[in-house]
């Protein structure tokens, strides 16, 4: 029998049991935000492609112009896209999954299920827009005729795509607990995510950078790590796993950072929103 | 029998910022001394004990803010209790709402699956019930329409109907039966009895007596948090109507009520009522003359404040909602203690309860405007029966007592 205890809130693990038993409902919120956010838009998927595609562009151009000395190890569009659509990853998943709780605050308010759900389904939709963008990806790297492993590709950038993932499921469960209390984090995330945009090398190379120290400072942002192995796939060099490390124990305290707060706060969600 | 709900001592504590500021800003935490200030401390429940057997169906009965529905929020696991401890034995779902979760952009048939999702239905418990929840609804004809383009009645038939074929061992029932129209609720309360004939645990909170009295074989009274009265379904109600009437004073203290709306910048802190002999009363017969006075104080000046005063009756049907400049009436360059005093001559209505239900606002401009403070039924009077003529008015006869000129040509 699936009963449960009415007790007060303690602040533990997880149930993973509980969360099992609620996957069909995380389904279907993913679901839902998917459906509802193509259903309305006449070009759909393309908006998707779109973003990254125009920026490429503008970047590729400023590049030619302004960075004439600067030499990246592969066609500078196909860089700067690799960088763009693993940013748009970060950036859509946090403020989706930290918008998430307050979006859905009828529904907190009136049913009980795990939390979690909420922030958790709100990452797929970005997920799902990255997989658009990445058959653009994946098409210009035909264009260029590059010559890649397919082991190595596949290995790197799902490493890159958990690292990213990770990351803004992080993020966006610390924003979204803060939300709840203070309104004002809401504010806070279209400047993170443009701060975020310029400390990590999305339209520059790493190697930009010629101070050591600030280097590795830069490195322990999961997104540098993420969009550095995303461009060795593509690159038959030996990978740099040292900044990699950097960037998977940085997305790991983020994670753990992240789920500790927000269970923090579960159980006053309900009261507050 | 083990019982299927076990409740214990369960206490729940709900914070009110002084300001009553919903949410706050970082701001206003670090520059106010927020922590430094004693916060306002509500219980919404005190030491709720009880249990149901399996087949049982509770009506919980009770004023606004009694408590009922953070009864059933705890019950539900949507909020936790502050002290106490408790133990569900079954499948829970909870109705709190009709509808929850319902997406305007989405087509019926999709939030079908959607709310039942979210209400704790399996997918293949949907696909099973699939047929019967459009029949039940009668929307069969626009499966495939967006639910932003059914009118309310379709709306809240679809939600019902996906709830009424929830299948738990539990079933928490909130008001759901004030939507819709006669029709509508007729054939859910005749759903919902079929739901506790069926074996199902019943939790049902209610203002509709009539419902209560049908469908439920045991009843409890809360007001204030506390369990005032549990048992016979009759008993409870009775006490409940009794205890109800005989509070009628003719005055309330609200300086310190917190289930109230609004930044009570400007707050209403009592309500007394007198008749045309300047006595202090509850109790008005036909014709009298009802003295509403409002004592306000202002903490901080405003040019002008806005008040309405709204009668309901005992079915939380709105008489009437009167707004100060419908009588011409403003309140200008308010601070500190306001004394108001609302004539209403010659009341004309029908015997029964009326309650009064207070907002004090702040000027609107550009069809905007500040609540200040929000207080519903803050205070009731009765209209007693009389004798008239050569009948007696009793409150099944009408609404409003009204004596048109007769002529014969």
């Amino acid at each position: 029998m699936a009963g449960y205890e009415i007790k007060p809130s303690k602040w533990l693990s997880f149930d993973l049991n509980e969360l099992w038993r609620y996957r069909e409902l995380f389904w279907f919120m993913a679901w839902r935000d998917i459906k509802v956010k193509y259903k309305q838009t006449l070009l759909g998927f393309f908006w998707v492609i779109i973003q990254p595609l125009v920026l490429m562009f503008i970047f590729s151009i400023l590049w030619t112009k302004v960075m004439k000395d600067v030499t990246v190890d592969m066609p500078y569009p196909l860089f700067a896209y690799s960088g763009l659509i693993f940013w748009g990853l970060l950036s859509s998943g946090i403020s989706s999954a930290s918008e998430s709780m307050i979006s859905n605050s009828n529904i907190i308010k009136k049913v009980y299920f795990p939390r979690i759900i909420i922030p958790s389904s709100a990452i797929i939709i970005a997920l799902f827009d990255f997989l658009m963008t990445l058959i653009v990806y994946i098409l210009m790297i035909f264009y260029y005729n590059l010559e890649i492993s397919f082991l190595k590709f596949t290995g790197l950038m799902l490493l890159s795509l958990l690292i990213t993932s990770g990351a803004s499921f992080g993020i966006g469960l610390m924003i979204a607990s803060a939300t709840i209390k203070y309104r004002d984090f809401k504010y806070v995330i279209p400047f993170f995510l443009q701060a975020l945009f310029f400390i990590s090398p999305v339209v520059y190379p790493l190697s930009l950078i010629d101070s050591d120290s600030l280097k590795f400072i830069l490195s322990f942002n999961p997104l540098a790590g993420a969009i550095n192995l995303s461009r060795e796939a593509l690159s038959n060099n030996a990978v740099d796993w040292y900044p990699v490390i950097y960037s998977v124990v940085m997305t790991v305290f983020l994670l753990i950072a992240g789920l500790t707060l927000f269970r923090r706060m579960e159980s006053q969600y309900s009261d507050m929103l | 029998m083990t019982p299927i709900i076990e409740i214990e001592s369960v206490s729940k504590k709900y914070f009110i910022p002084q300001n009553s500021v919903h949410y706050k800003t970082l701001r206003e935490s670090l520059t106010s001394f927020a922590f430094l200030k004693a916060k306002n401390e509500f219980w919404a429940l005190r030491d709720i004990t009880f249990s149901m057997n399996p087949g049982e169906t509770m009506g919980v009965i009770g004023k606004n803010g009694a408590g009922k529905t953070t009864l059933l929020k705890v019950l539900s696991k949507i909020t936790r209790p502050t002290y106490g401890k408790g133990k569900i034995n079954g499948r829970v779902a909870s109705l709190l709402e009709v509808g929850t979760g319902f997406h305007p952009e989405l087509t019926g048939k999709e939030n079908i699956y959607l709310n039942g999702v979210i209400l704790g239905l399996k997918k293949k418990e949907i696909d099973r019930n699939f047929e019967g929840i459009v029949e039940f609804a009668g929307i069969k004809d626009f499966l495939n329409t967006p639910i932003k383009h059914y009118s309310t009645g379709m709306w809240a038939r679809l939600a019902f109907s996906v709830a009424a074929h929830l299948e738990p061992e539990i079933l928490l029932i909130d008001e759901v039966l004030s939507v819709g129209d006669a029709e509508f609720q007729k054939k859910s309360l005749t759903k919902m009895n079929d739901l506790s004939k069926g074996g199902r645990t019943v939790v049902f909170v209610s203002h509709n007596m009539p419902a209560i009295r049908q469908l439920c074989s045991r009843c409890m009274y809360i007001s204030n948090g506390i369990i005032r009265e549990i048992g016979n379904v009759n008993d409870v109600i009775n006490a409940y109507l009794s205890l109800n009437k005989r509070d009628n004073k003719g005055t309330v203290d609200l300086a310190n009520c917190v289930v109230r709306k609004g930044s009570q910048k400007v707050k209403l802190l009592n309500i007394e009522l007198r008749n045309q002999n300047d006595q202090i009363t509850g109790t008005f017969f036909l014709k009298d003359e009802l003295h509403i006075n409002l004592f306000l104080q202002a903490f901080e000046h405003r040019r002008s404040v806005k008040i309405v005063v709204e009668l309901l009756n005992d079915y939380s049907e709105r008489i009437c909602s009167m707004y100060d400049s419908d009588s011409g009436f403003s309140l200008k360059n308010v601070f500190g203690k306001i004394h108001i005093s609302l004539v209403l001559k010659d009341i004309r209505f029908y015997p029964g309860r009326y309650h009064i239900s207070v907002s004090v606002l702040s000027e609107i401009l550009n069809y905007k405007y500040d609540c200040f403070d929000e207080i519903e039924d803050a205070i009731g009077f009765d209209v007693e029966n009389q004798l008239i003529m050569d009948r007696v008015l009793t409150r099944r006869s009408g609404l409003i007592f009204l004596t048109p000129e007769w002529q014969v040509y």
